[in-house]
């Protein structure tokens, strides 16, 4: 209780609240902030607080190198890929646990589950085992395969949530009206709950763009995505192409944040999980 | 949704259409190590290859630090037993695993003319399974600024590493092979030499025993380490060590400490020397796969690396040593490699390299330090 | 926030169900929740099983993958020796505590970060708020690989956080490759979930309750002890189960900011698969996490049904 004195008086609050922000913004940004300054330079030995030589003489070799390219064209191939069968595997599902009674629902609901809580490294040498015998070891199809388990549970869970928040008069207006459930579906209850079904589809991507373990342990040596290069830039070759590498990686990743802020915020991923 | 299934379809056309347009030959040639092997390959033998061969296409797949040896080789395994084509013309890497495991046709002088360059004991060493077409060792790399006198024996190595704590330190033994030798060269220290073959041919669990000395002086080392006890993450990373100056003294690869030197990325004040008993090394080799519809093609491929034109690249490129005899190089080649070429032991073989790397990390890296 | 299974139809739900013939719906509900369950059965439970399987000693003879492994325990009844061995190895308990110390640290931590910064995304007014906002949705647009090369270029030795520190003469001594360096990690890595699901929670509290509780005279810590926190619980346990989950069985924040030993079991678990030859211990481990991560699990199912009731 006397811990807390410093609640009672506005300034104090405000200035501990302030400190704890600008702590925390500095033990986010400030590691991105040391990668950005090694992606522009050419030299830079401790302990001197920014390089001493500033350039792009690694970019050119970054954008030259064919591994990259070809890591990069992996990652957008598997990425949407994955998006997409997820989708069409997980969204009538969402659609049914929202909306149908049937037996088992809440039982199979929660059993999706099953797919976070075996510990993942475990989980992918038990597929790398059974893909060695369907021959999907190094397929683009195996890896897609493999990613497809992260997405279960965020491409049913999120998308329900957004499907059952979609009131049912409205539906059955729209019927009472004549039009088909198929309509109602597409002009009615898709449109109210798309913000859920973007949150899931942009989420799933991101998973995939950042899926490394996975993609190492059955698409390697031949499916190498962007995450999994990072492996084997960092450590083998100077700082200044691991932080260009992590750059172009991120990037689009944080014009999906920009897109999709208005979504994030406003709970559309919490509801999923209730 | 629906209106992005067309998309979807597309991407699937795209991935199809890039297997279906096929040349004439193409070998798939899987190879493994660090990047400087990549880049022999990459960007040196095979661009010269096509150029005399233009109907010849490869596609490289190459795994870094062998952490995929095993998996590919899991893979010829399983397309054998379902009687299907693994897919794999040439493979670089473990050809004696997969040679005994019945993966890969047997070397004959009558498929490759120039067989005769190559040494009849390293040929042997990989049981006629694949040529062997470069060479490296392990050897010794030290700030000659700051040691003046090197230790040139095992024993001198252990005692200086006592003597300077936090200078040395070599690299975990399953993330690249020069750390590995260094391990190796230590746990040879209690091996019987009636058994030692065993270790670097065979698989006798029973004598893994004979281990316990080496372990022992590994574990007093440890706290005399880089930073009181800590391994660099790969090959890579004991050259950077030494390059900042952070440790004076490690194992590296002879070809990655030469290019280094001679890339500027280690100074000048870095060098290379072999110690005696030398650590392991050994030549690498290439095999063709019993399954490829190519064989013809990737036996001509292993005929041409033994020529002079490539030798004179791996020597000149990667600073690897010759696959073929040194006799059969000219004498500057003879001359460049001094004192490190050629003289180095062999490591244990792929089993016990498993459990060797699985006891270090139980015995060595897994027993707690003191703390600093 | 119980209307994504509820299982008590509204009248409307009624009428709507009349629409469809009584016997459609449950079979047209199994229908469309079919193709996820597949998935989850070949893809999770059959490899799962198999796994067990081969840990508990029937090792099949037409997978490479498992056949090829070193010290296989064969057995044709089933038998716990490679349990035996796992638990007999010291190595193995100390990655197991290790596991376990790093995963309730992380938690704890993360909780203890997310806490007040959900309470301020949710309660906060002005410019700050509004940064924080988007502040901490950041690490969850960065891949963890990046993130953690990132931490390594700053809170590695010879980094930028010592060459700072170092201008007003603070000795450092880098947390990378020790156990706090996956502390740290994972930190970094979880606030993003944490503060979303635990700021939606307080979401559903209603500015008039508070102000009502603070007319009569409560304190900000009254507030938060006696208000925010039991009406937020299900959120907080959410947050706590799936981190914990995440945390122990994690490979790339461990492989890159922990020590080369003990290791966290994901990274044991890789390097038994890989560089050991020892898929059989390797899968063991998983069933031994499985073990734990169940045990969160069964907390979550627990306390989201009990939400659901009350």
């Amino acid at each position: 209780m006397k811990l807390t004195w410093f609640l009672e008086h506005p300034a104090l609050r405000r200035a501990v609240m302030l400190s704890f922000i600008l702590a925390f913004g500095a033990f986010l940004i400030l590691p991105l902030v040391t990668l950005l300054l090694w992606a522009f330079a050419d030299r830079w030995f401790f302990p001197n607080l920014v390089p001493q030589v500033w350039g792009f003489r690694w970019w050119g070799w970054i954008l030259e190198n064919t591994d990259i390219t070809k890591a990069a064209r992996w990652s957008f191939l598997i990425a949407p890929t994955v998006t997409l069968l997820s989708a069409v595997i997980c969204l009538p599902a969402a659609y049914a646990f929202a909306r149908f009674e049937f037996p088992f629902k809440r039982f199979l609901y929660v059993a999706l589950l099953a797919s976070n809580a075996f510990p993942k490294l475990g989980l992918y040498i038990a597929i790398a085992a059974l893909f060695f015998q369907f021959r999907l070891i190094g397929t683009f199809w195996g890896v897609v395969l493999v990613q497809l388990i992260n997405t279960l549970v965020t491409m049913t869970w999120i998308p329900a949530a957004g499907f059952s928040s979609v009131p049912r008069e409205l539906e059955e207006a729209a019927r009472d009206l004549g039009a088909s459930p198929l309509r109602v579906f597409f002009t009615v209850t898709l449109p109210i709950a798309m913000p859920g079904v973007i949150v899931a589809m942009i989420l799933v991507f991101l998973g995939s763009l950042d899926e490394a373990q996975a993609t190492l342990l059955i698409g390697a040596p031949n499916i190498i995505t962007m995450p999994v290069q990072m492996y084997t830039l960092v450590g083998n070759y100077p700082e200044p192409v691991g932080a260009i590498f992590s750059i172009l990686l991120t990037v689009p990743s944080l014009i999906l944040l920009v897109l999709a802020r208005k979504f994030l915020v406003s709970g559309y991923l919490a509801a999923g999980f209730k | 949704m629906k209106r992005l299934l067309p998309v979807f379809a597309l991407a699937a056309l795209g991935l199809s259409a890039t297997i279906l347009a096929q040349s004439p030959i193409k070998l798939s040639f899987y190879s493994s190590g660090d990047v400087n092997v990549k880049n022999l390959w990459e960007q040196n033998l095979l661009p010269m290859y096509q150029k005399k061969n233009p109907n010849v296409q490869f596609d490289l797949i190459f795994s870094q630090s062998g952490t995929g040896n095993q998996a590919t080789l899991d893979r010829m395994a399983a397309a054998k037993k379902a009687g299907q084509a693994s897919g794999i013309d040439l493979l670089e890497g473990p050809v004696l695993e997969a040679g005994e495991a019945g993966l890969l046709v047997a070397v004959k002088s009558k498929d490759i003319a120039r067989l005769s360059r190559v040494e009849a004991n390293v040929l042997a060493r990989a049981k006629g399974f694949g040529v062997p077409y470069r060479g490296s060792s392990v050897v010794l790399a030290y700030n000659s600024s700051k040691v003046s006198k090197p230790p040139k024996t095992l024993e001198a190595l252990l005692e200086w590493i006592q003597k300077n704590p936090g200078q040395f330190t070599y690299n975990t033994p399953d993330t690249g092979g020069s750390g590995n030798a260094f391990v190796t060269r230590v746990l040879k220290l209690g091996l019987e030499s009636k058994d030692a073959t065993t270790f670097e041919t065979g698989y006798e669990p029973a004598l893994i025993n004979q281990w316990d000395k080496g372990f022992d002086t590994l574990r007093k080392l440890s706290p005399n380490l880089y930073n009181g006890g800590q391994y660099s993450k790969n090959n890579a990373e004991t050259i950077q060590l030494l390059a900042k100056g952070a440790i004076n003294m490690g194992p590296v690869w002879s070809d990655q400490g030469l290019s280094a030197l001679k890339q500027g990325i280690l100074p000048e004040n870095i060098k290379l020397m072999q110690i005696n008993p030398p650590f392991s090394g050994g030549s690498s080799y290439l095999g063709v796969a019993a399954d490829s519809p190519n064989k013809l093609e990737a036996l001509k491929f292993l005929n041409w690396v033994l020529g002079e034109e490539a030798q004179a690249v791996i020597v000149d490129k990667m600073n690897g040593y010759p696959g073929v005899k040194i006799t059969a190089m000219p004498a500057d080649v003879r001359k460049k490699f001094g004192t490190i070429a050629k003289s180095f032991s062999f490591g244990f073989s792929s089993k016990f390299g498993a459990d060797m790397n699985r006891l270090w990390y139980e015995k060595i890296a897994g027993t707690p330090q003191p703390q600093r | 926030m119980s209307q994504t299974a509820s299982s008590s139809p509204s009248p409307a739900a009624r009428k709507l169900g009349r629409l469809v013939h009584s016997w459609r719906e449950p079979v047209l509900g199994l229908l469309l929740v079919l193709p996820p369950i597949i998935v989850l059965i070949l893809l999770v439970l059959y490899p799962a099983l198999e796994a067990l399987r081969f840990s508990l000693g029937f090792v099949p003879a037409d997978n490479p993958a498992y056949a090829s492994g070193l010290d296989l325990v064969n057995s044709n009844s089933g038998s716990l020796e490679v349990f035996k061995k796992l638990f007999a190895s010291s190595f193995f308990s100390s990655n197991l505590a290790l596991t376990l110390r790093v995963s309730f640290v992380s938690v704890l931590l993360l909780v203890l970060v997310s806490y007040p910064l959900a309470l301020f995304a949710r309660f906060g007014r002005g410019k700050l708020a509004g940064v924080a906002r988007v502040l901490y949705l950041l690490p969850m647009f960065v891949p963890v690989v990046i993130a953690t090369y990132a931490l390594i270029t700053f809170f590695g030795d010879n980094g930028w956080l010592e060459a700072i520190l170092g201008t007003v003469g603070i000795p450092y001594h880098s947390v990378i490759r020790q156990e706090a360096g996956i502390v740290l990690g994972h930190v970094w890595v979880g606030v993003p979930f944490a503060v979303l699901m635990l700021s939606s929670g307080l979401d559903g509290i209603s500015n008039e309750s508070l102000e009502a509780a603070r007319d009569q005279g409560a304190n900000a810590w009254v507030v938060f002890w006696r208000i925010l926190l039991p009406l937020n619980v299900v959120p907080l346990l959410i947050v706590m189960t799936f981190s914990f989950i995440g945390v122990f069985g994690s490979y790339t924040v461990p492989y890159m900011l922990g020590p080369s030993a003990p290791q966290m079991l994901g990274v044991s678990m890789a390097l038994n698969f890989g560089a050991f030859r020892q898929p059989q211990q390797a899968v063991a481990m998983a069933v031994v996490s499985f073990v734990f991560c169940a045990f969160a699990g069964a907390l979550y199912v627990w306390s989201t049904t009990r939400g659901r009731k009350s």
